[in-house]
């Protein structure tokens, strides 16, 4: 043990310490992953079958671009391939600068993109030579896709204007929230957790500004958030894993269950989503039109 | 001089090491992950079980319930969930908001965090863990001392208005974030981590609502808000685990994280130096905590 030497020696544990309280600690350990395994209400998912954490990382990835090429285009009017100086992979089909009407908003979804864009970066150098390249993004078919099965009519335009680019963040940011949480007890590794932990945080700090800014504009922007929101949960599976801005007639910032924990979605329920497919077995369409780069790339 | 929980962490490395190598052994069966390059190959193992991860999180929670709880309710956590032998709780009462749905917040916030102490309970009544109960709580003399050492005045009192109030929410959600973040590598279970990791998002929610509300609340509320953070980025030492609300360009921050975009973590002790209001090492109470949490982590 290398770090022994910076234990002061009065406070090293005897050899015979060491070894009794082994087999008592992996005793308790083992007895309490059993216990609390059976208290906690929503059990984690098995992690498919040849999947591992470079498929799952690759598979966020996809979503990244998403996300960094929406909040980018809105808030500069250019993509990645000019914040990073080099050409990503796919082509990018619509989003253009929003005009904000509120200087705190703007601001806001400035620092929304660069945390996206930190994302792209922060994931392509983990993964190195293994980072999938960006599908094709298609903003103007996957909105017109969610905006129809919304209700929203056929003219939505999510950079038309503030309103409207606060409802199509409002689609993604959940969503984000959801992959992450789900994924996170895929993960193996204990570093690639951690920041998965960490993304998802951000994800949802995202998600919380939206859904409070979009509850105080009231009216139609609380209408849309609950029509997008139903659209999600009718898309991936209808298990009740959505909410809206208002629950009961009062404020409803956070979607969480009874015991105020997130929701969680698979890859495949989050394809479903971002393909605005609610069927099994699809491999693109909405905001993909080519489909998601990796392993993981079915609904 | 090394803090017992680093000291804990070394005499149960090669245990930890050992578990992981067969754990990784008996799931590999040919289809090793492979690690993405950069992240590198990193043990950390934990030396708490899950439940006495939830035990310590549990305090925070009651921290937070009380506190909001209180302020919007003007009653504290129901006498069935504080467990045996609970402590007092010292202050808060009854706020007035002036704008309707930020009352309506606070109360979902209320809520969630109630329900939050409601979840641990149960999960650590499951474990071989013994229920320890509601610390002592202080939502007075700590609110005066962050206060002051924020530069608020001697006086700040986050139930005297709604400004105020999301002031004093503003000092803990960021922490609870960090809190939880920092727990993720120190939780082997998977339902745990997955039941974690949606607390984790919870409280980003609300670090969230409580940034967008007060960059909305005027200059004063935010010039309040960076003084707070900076005060908590001071109190848990010299890492990096703070954004203010406005950077000094001017840009606000509504996701305070690192240069990757990842949310920032604080150890057991950084979440203790700033619930108990110390910046020094080998505390045990103070603060939001006048006795100390509960559990076998109570040290800075």
């Amino acid at each position: 043990m290398t770090t022994s030497q910076t234990i002061p020696s009065e406070l090293q544990p005897t050899r015979r310490s060491m070894f009794s309280g082994h087999a008592t600690a992996v005793a308790a350990a083992a007895g309490a992953a059993l216990a609390l395994g059976a208290a906690l209400p929503n059990r984690a998912r098995a992690r498919p079958a040849g999947v591992n954490d470079q498929d799952i990382l690759n598979f966020a990835l996809n979503l990244e671009y998403l996300e960094g090429e929406f909040y980018l285009r809105a808030v500069t009017g250019q993509g990645l391939d000019q914040a990073l100086g080099a050409s990503l992979g796919g082509q990018v089909r619509g989003g253009r600068q929003v005009s904000f009407s509120n200087p705190i908003h703007r601001s806001f979804m400035d620092d929304v993109a660069r945390n996206e864009l930190a994302h792209v970066n922060f994931i392509r150098g983990a993964l190195g030579g293994n980072a999938v390249t960006r599908p094709t993004l298609d903003f103007n078919a996957g909105f017109a896709a969610v905006a129809q099965a919304a209700g929203l009519g056929p003219n939505f335009d999510p950079f038309a204007d503030e309103q409207s680019f606060f409802l199509a963040a409002f689609l993604f940011e959940d969503a984000g929230v959801t992959a992450y949480k789900g994924a996170a007890p895929l993960l193996r590794s204990r570093a690639i957790l951690q920041a998965a932990a960490g993304i998802e945080a951000v994800e949802a700090y995202h998600a919380g500004c939206i859904r409070t800014v979009l509850y105080k504009m009231g009216g139609a922007a609380r209408q849309g958030a609950a029509a997008i929101s139903g659209v999600r949960d009718k898309l991936s599976g209808g298990e009740g894993n959505d909410q809206g801005l208002l629950r009961d007639g009062r404020a409803n910032i956070v979607p969480a269950n009874e015991n105020g924990i997130a929701y969680s979605r698979t890859a495949q329920h989050v394809l479903n989503i971002v393909f605005a497919n609610g069927a099994a077995g699809v491999t693109n369409g909405g905001f993909f039109p080519d489909g998601v780069n990796g392993k993981l790339q079915s609904t | 001089m090394l803090s017992a929980l680093s000291l804990l962490s070394r005499r149960h490395m090669n245990r930890a090491l050992m578990a992981t190598a067969v754990a990784a052994g008996m799931a590999g069966a040919g289809c090793a992950d492979i690690v993405p390059q950069g992240l590198g190959l990193a043990l950390t193992p934990s030396p708490l079980t899950d439940p006495a991860v939830f035990n310590f999180a549990l305090n925070l929670e009651y921290l937070e319930a009380e506190y909001y709880l209180r302020g919007t309710t003007g009653q504290g956590v129901p006498d069935t969930d504080v467990g045996p032998n609970p402590g007092a709780v010292t202050g808060g009462r009854q706020v007035s908001f002036r704008t309707p749905y930020v009352g309506e917040f606070m109360a979902e916030i209320a809520n969630d965090e109630l329900h939050h102490v409601q979840f641990l309970r149960r999960t650590i009544h499951a474990s071989p863990l013994v229920e320890l109960g509601r610390p002592a709580i202080d939502l007075e003399g700590s609110f005066r001392a962050a206060g002051q050492a924020a530069g608020l005045g001697a006086n700040f009192d986050p139930f005297a208005d709604e400004n105020s109030f999301l002031l004093g929410a503003f000092l803990f959600e960021d922490v609870g974030v960090t809190a939880y973040n920092g727990a993720a590598k120190l939780i082997s279970g998977r339902d745990s981590l997955e039941a974690a990791a949606g607390i984790l998002a919870v409280e980003a929610y609300h670090g969230a609502l409580i940034r967008t509300q007060i960059a909305e609340s005027g200059e004063e509320a935010i010039k309040a808000a960076n003084a707070i953070s900076a005060a908590r980025d001071t109190l848990d030492g010299p890492t990096p685990t703070e954004q203010g609300l406005r950077l000094e360009d001017g840009r606000f921050v509504i996701a305070p994280s690192d240069v990757n975009g990842i949310a920032f973590k604080r150890t057991v002790q950084q979440v203790l130096n700033i619930v108990y209001l110390s910046p020094e090492k080998h505390v045990g109470f103070g603060g939001f905590f006048p006795k100390g949490v509960n559990g076998v982590v109570h040290h800075t």
